[in-house]
This record gives C-alpha cells, sequence and structure tokens, in this order.
C-alpha cells in the first residue's frame, strides 16, 4: 500500500492491477520471437477476420431484415457472405485448435488460454446452430422440428425451445454473439499476459 | 428489371447438388461426402501451414527477434 490518499480507491487498485497485468509494451508489442515467424500462428488471426466479417454483414441482415436477404440479390449476397464467413471460422479455428494442440500450447500457466479457446468453440457452435434456425425457410423449420427432440431428451427444451423463433432468433443475435466476443478479447489478452508458449526445444534443455 | 430478382435461383451450383448426399462408411463411423472432402481440406492447409516456410524468415536457424 503506498500513502496516497488513493490507496484503498478501487478505481486505482484496478489500474495497478491492470497495468502490472498488460503494461503497453506487453499489450501492443512491436515484435514477436522468431519462431512465431511461421503461417500456423496465422490462423488465430485469420478466425479473428472472419469473425469480423461475420459480424458486420450479420448488422446489415438485422438492419435490413428476412423479405430483403430472402428476395433480393444483395440480400442473398450478403446472407452468402455471412454463411461462408462462419464456414471459414469454424474451419481456421479448428486448424488453430490443431495448431495449439500439437505444440501443446497450454503449457507454462497457459491453460486459461486454452480453456476460453474450448469454451469459445462451444459457444460458437450453439451461436451457428440459432443462426441455422433464424434463417426463416423450410430449412430452419425441419431443423427446429428435429432439434426439438434431442434438446427435450435433456431436459432443457422448457428453457431453451428451438420452436419458438423469437426466442433463438434473441440468442443469436444478441446473447451468443456478446459470448464469442468478450471470449475472443479475454482470449488474446491472456496471449498478449503471458506472451506466446515457446517451442519444446527451446524449454527442454535450458536456453536452446 | 424491378422488384424481386429471381437471378439468384437461375444460377446453377458449381457442383449439382440436386441429389441424396452420399455417405461413407468405415465400421462405426459414418460420415458424408461433403463433409469428408472439407475436413481432408483443412488437413491438407494444416500441412501446408506447418510446412511451408514464412516469407523473409527462410532461415529456420535465425535467433534474430523480428
Ligand atoms: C473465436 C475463436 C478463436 C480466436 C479468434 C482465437 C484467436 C487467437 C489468437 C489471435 C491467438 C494468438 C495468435 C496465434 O497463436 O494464432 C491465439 C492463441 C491461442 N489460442 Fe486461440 N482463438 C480462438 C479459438 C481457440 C480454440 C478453440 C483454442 C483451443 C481449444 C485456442 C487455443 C489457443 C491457445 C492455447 C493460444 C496461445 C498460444 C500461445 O500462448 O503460444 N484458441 N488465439
Amino acid at each position: 500500500m503506498t500513502s496516497t490518499p488513493n490507496a484503498t480507491n478501487w478505481t486505482g487498485a484496478l489500474r495497478r492491477s491492470a497495468e502490472r497485468a498488460l503494461p503497453p509494451e506487453k499489450l501492443l508489442p512491436e515484435s514477436q520471437p522468431s519462431y512465431v515467424a511461421s503461417w500456423i500462428y496465422v490462423f488465430g488471426a485469420l478466425t479473428m477476420a472472419a469473425l469480423g466479417i461475420i459480424i458486420a454483414t450479420g448488422f446489415v441482415l438485422a438492419i435490413m431484415g428476412p423479405t430483403w436477404w430472402h428476395h433480393s440479390s444483395t440480400g442473398h449476397f450478403i446472407n452468402s457472405m455471412h454463411l461462408w464467413s462462419v464456414e471459414l471460422f469454424f474451419a481456421f479455428m479448428v486448424i488453430h485448435l490443431w495448431g495449439k494442440f500439437f505444440m501443446a500450447a497450454w503449457r507454462g500457466n497457459r491453460v486459461l488460454t486454452w480453456a476460453s479457446g474450448v469454451v469459445t468453440f462451444v459457444i460458437s457452435i450453439a451461436t451457428a446452430f440459432t443462426g441455422y434456425l433464424s434463417q426463416t425457410n423450410y430449412d430452419s423449420q425441419w431443423i427446429a422440428t428435429q432439434a426439438k427432440d434431442g434438446i427435450n431428451a435433456t431436459g432443457g427444451g422448457a428453457l431453451f425451445n428451438v420452436l419458438n423463433f423469437g426466442q433463438m432468433l434473441m440468442w443469436h443475435i444478441t446473447l451468443l454473439p456478446l459470448g464469442v466476443g468478450i471470449l475472443v478479447v479475454l482470449h488474446v489478452l491472456l496471449v498478449r499476459h503471458r506472451g506466446v508458449v515457446p517451442p519444446f526445444a527451446e524449454t527442454k534443455d535450458g536456453a536452446k | 428489371m424491378r422488384g424481386i430478382s429471381t437471378a439468384p435461383f437461375r444460377l446453377h451450383a458449381l457442383v449439382n447438388l440436386n441429389h441424396p448426399n452420399h455417405f461413407l462408411q468405415w465400421g462405426w463411423l459414418s460420415i458424408s461426402r461433403s463433409n469428408a472432402i472439407v475436413v481432408g481440406l483443412m488437413v491438407v492447409t494444416f500441412m501446408a501451414a506447418v510446412a511451408i516456410p514464412f516469407p523473409g524468415h527462410g532461415d529456420a536457424d535465425q535467433e534474430e527477434v523480428r
């Protein structure tokens, strides 16, 4: 504790602990160790880029609405951009995950980075699922009527009713994307906080 | 032409998708051909990402920091 009058002030304490965890040069570094110069390290950023396009096109779909995305060429185009960025998002995320798995990137106190990735993956699947239910076409009706039996078998159907279009749409465009967004920010801040995990060769017998 | 366009429906898909999905079967494992192709492409991308050198960093023994 310092002798400043702000010693017990929570904003000051929060600022000091944030500065300790993520000093500016750690938050926005200018260089990375040489082993980071590999294509496999690009896939986290590619996942974020795909997520950015998903969010941007999702905003357009929300502004214009289902009649537009079903019945105009531009609407079809934006709807397809939304779908195909989701396909790329999942492919990039899984290749990223394979990369981190084979380098055991949870080593050295990085277990929260891995765990936040796992939770993001699961929430992303729920987001995609409610997205299929929000299409407002025969496809989404079919998926909802099939999925209701599965969800009811888990006992969750009363709380999470896949036949309730309004509820599914709300989950898809507010709660779940917010969850993914917050977790991605946390995930990347954790990577910055811990620094990129050194390869096995760097840790086994000391320096090299 | 104004109003509702039918253009998107007149376009042909790159691959003819107007048939039931073909499923591959190895014992307990069952996967649609299209999903198997996607997984295959992802594995190829993963191996390429590990194998292809990152531009400007050809020498793997360099210990320099970018
Ligand atoms: C929305 C999905 C995700 C995004 C946007 C994302 C983004 C990123 C980024 C930008 C990095 C740093 C650069 C890199 O190494 O690629 C990173 C690192 C990492 N990611 Fe992800 N990630 C996601 C999902 C996942 C998943 C599903 C896992 C594993 C289950 C995972 C595990 C990790 C780990 C362990 C690291 C740290 C590597 C290290 O410290 O060296 N991530 N992530």
